[in-house]
């Protein structure tokens, strides 16, 4: 009784070792099948056999095969198969979920067993249940074979359900992670899908696009080409017959026409900053200045009345070349523009370097703007004057707003009635940082 | 360029064609001016069997000038077509059309044309093109035989 005791608490420290080293491993381990097979090993050890395996249910319900094992003969394990509807005790344990005990198959006249399992020298089994997730069919079976015929004590019988329990858990995790791999995966697939399909409309709304800015560049200016063309000639050919109010009239067509085709281009240039493709690269923002001083010196009635400074340095910035170049002009012929008749015009362009940022200001000293109208202005056909007084389309500050959002800028204005305007953008700073290219002074 | 020969004007709107020629008349070009109405006239005009000859009807161009857009079939395939034909190849083709687009432009000249202009739209500066292509194309330029 005594040595029966000793013997009984050694095998249970062994199976409790086991079931220590297996959870090890069930919780280390990423590949499944090494786990499976390692349980058979471990589970053998405990119990004192070199003969184990896990069988696994297949998809049609009815189906075992073998899915990891150890001391097998080749052509086993990933082969042999067992139908658990069959009078077996694979089936049995299956039908009822108990532990199936087969002590002795020679002498077992309750099930047929399958023929490897007498090839491979089985002579004894133990069946315990791998139960599978939440609302699932079994995983399968845990079978502990004997090359000779034995008794499962209940000891052993709790120990192996405890040990099954644990196989299910582990084989749980690794479905739970497929489904999950498999769901996130069918979700990057739907997403890419998507993108795919989204692109492709887009494409095809840009071609359209495109298709159609041809159009409103080509042929809506033949017609008024049309109209400023033979007002003219009667203008030219036809001037006494006209008369003095029909020359004028004829005259308010072609003014009329050249308006039209003013905001024709303008349109067609919003159009292409709001859609062009941006090359954000480092730009030198005093050589692009001086540039634009040149054109709007060009542009003014009268130059003389143009006083322009520009301290330096100004930094360079990261833009896209021809949009930077169009905000800066369009921000100097406004600031040219705005001013009472005759008096002289006076523009400030100097810069401040914010952190990684670059603000360019281009500071007037005409007419300024009233704060309610200071948000208006940026938008797109948006005019404070007459056409009388100030012409123009309303396109150029749209651009400006425009233009420096997509190049990853921002832009605004201070200003108040009289007292000029201060209009800046801001862009970002290139690694040089201050160095400024170019020196330019007063001009 | 020789002052008798014939400028082929091809352009589809009939009131551009107008204001183009009376231009022409404006900067005081008198050569004769053919006016071809689309690419597929242009395309027969250059096919015909008698093209170019030194009959009345269908004597050697000095100049083309093709607009791009063209109903039927575009100003680059006539373009195209006057320069695989042997005896028009050499012949200075100044594109004059609306189209500004940068796609446009760069691909007449890799179709091999000669100049580039946009129709302006004021009237005056028209003549003035006009003005400019006589004082180039016609009178200072070299063309071949």
């Amino acid at each position: 009784m005594a040595t029966g005791e000793g013997l009984n608490q050694s095998e249970l420290l062994r199976q409790h070792q086991v079931l220590a080293k297996f959870g090890e491993l069930a919780l280390q381990s990423s590949d499944l099948d090494e786990i499976l097979t390692e349980a058979c090993r471990l589970v053998g050890q405990a119990l004192g056999t070199d003969l184990a395996k896990v069988v696994q249910l297949q998809d049609d319900g009815r189906t075992l095969i073998v899915r990891a094992g150890v001391g097998w003969a080749d052509g086993v394990v990933g082969v042999a198969k067992i139908d658990a509807e069959g009078n077996t005790s694979e089936g049995y344990a299956l039908r009822t979920g108990e532990p199936m005990i087969s002590p002795d198959i020679a002498k077992e006249t309750r099930f047929e067993y399958p023929p490897f399992l007498i090839e491979n020298g089985a002579r004894a089994v133990a069946n315990v249940i791998i139960i599978g997730g939440p609302d699932r069919p079994p995983f399968g079976i845990l079978q502990v074979d004997s090359r000779v015929p034995r008794e499962f004590t209940t000891t052993d019988i709790a120990f192996l359900r405890g040990y099954a329990n644990l196989l299910a858990a582990t084989v749980d995790r690794f479905r739970v992670l497929d489904e999950m791999r498999g769901d996130s995966g069918l979700l990057r697939l739907a997403l890419e899908e998507e993108v795919a399909k989204r692109t492709v409309a887009l494409k095809e709304t840009n071609a359209q696009l495109d298709a159609f800015v041809y159009t409103v560049s080509h042929d809506l200016r033949a017609p008024l080409r049309a109209m400023e063309g033979f007002a003219r000639i009667l203008l030219e050919d036809f001037g006494q017959a006209l008369g003095a109010e029909g020359g004028r009239y004829a005259s308010r067509v072609v003014s009329a026409a050249k308006r039209m085709e003013l905001l024709i281009d303008d349109l067609l240039l919003f159009s292409r900053v709001q859609r062009s493709d941006v090359m954000l690269q480092v730009q030198d923002s005093a050589g692009v200045v001086d540039r634009a001083v040149d054109e709007i010196r060009h542009s003014v009635a009268d130059p003389t009345r143009l006083i322009v400074e520009v301290t330096s340095p100004l930094p360079p910035v990261r833009a896209d070349r021809t949009i930077f170049r169009q905000v800066i002009t369009n921000l100097l012929t406004n600031a040219a523009k705005f001013h009472e008749e005759g008096r002289p015009i006076r523009i400030a362009v100097r810069a401040e370097q914010r952190e990684n940022r670059v603000r360019i200001w281009v500071e007037d000293d005409g007419i300024g703007i009233a704060p309610e109208h200071q948000k208006r202005i940026f938008n797109v056909f948006e005019r404070l004057h007459g056409q009388e007084t100030y012409p123009g389309t309303g396109v150029g500050l749209a651009i400006v707003k425009t233009g420096v959002e997509r190049m990853e800028g921002t832009c605004g204005v201070e200003s108040s009635l009289g007292h000029g305007s201060k209009f800046w953008i801001e862009l970002g700073a290139t690694d040089g940082g201050a160095a400024s290219v170019e020196d330019a002074g007063t001009t | 360029m020789d002052n008798g020969s014939p400028l082929v004007l091809v352009e589809d709107n009939p009131d551009d064609a107008e204001l183009i020629v009376r231009a022409l008349r404006k900067a005081n070009i008198l050569n004769p001016v053919t006016v071809i109405g689309d690419g597929e006239k242009a395309l027969a005009f250059l096919n015909h069997r008698d093209f170019p000859s030194d009959s009345p009807s269908f004597p050697m161009p000095g100049l083309f000038l093709l607009d791009l857009k063209l109903p039927r079939l575009s100003g680059f395939e006539v373009l195209q077509a006057i320069r695989a034909n042997q005896r028009t190849r050499r012949i200075p083709v100044v594109i004059l059309t609306s189209s500004n687009q940068e796609s446009d432009i760069r691909r007449a000249y890799d179709l091999g044309a000669n100049s580039y202009l946009t129709k302006p739209m004021d009237g005056g500066a028209l003549v003035d093109m006009m003005l400019a292509v006589d004082a180039y194309w016609i009178r200072l330029n070299k063309a071949a035989n």
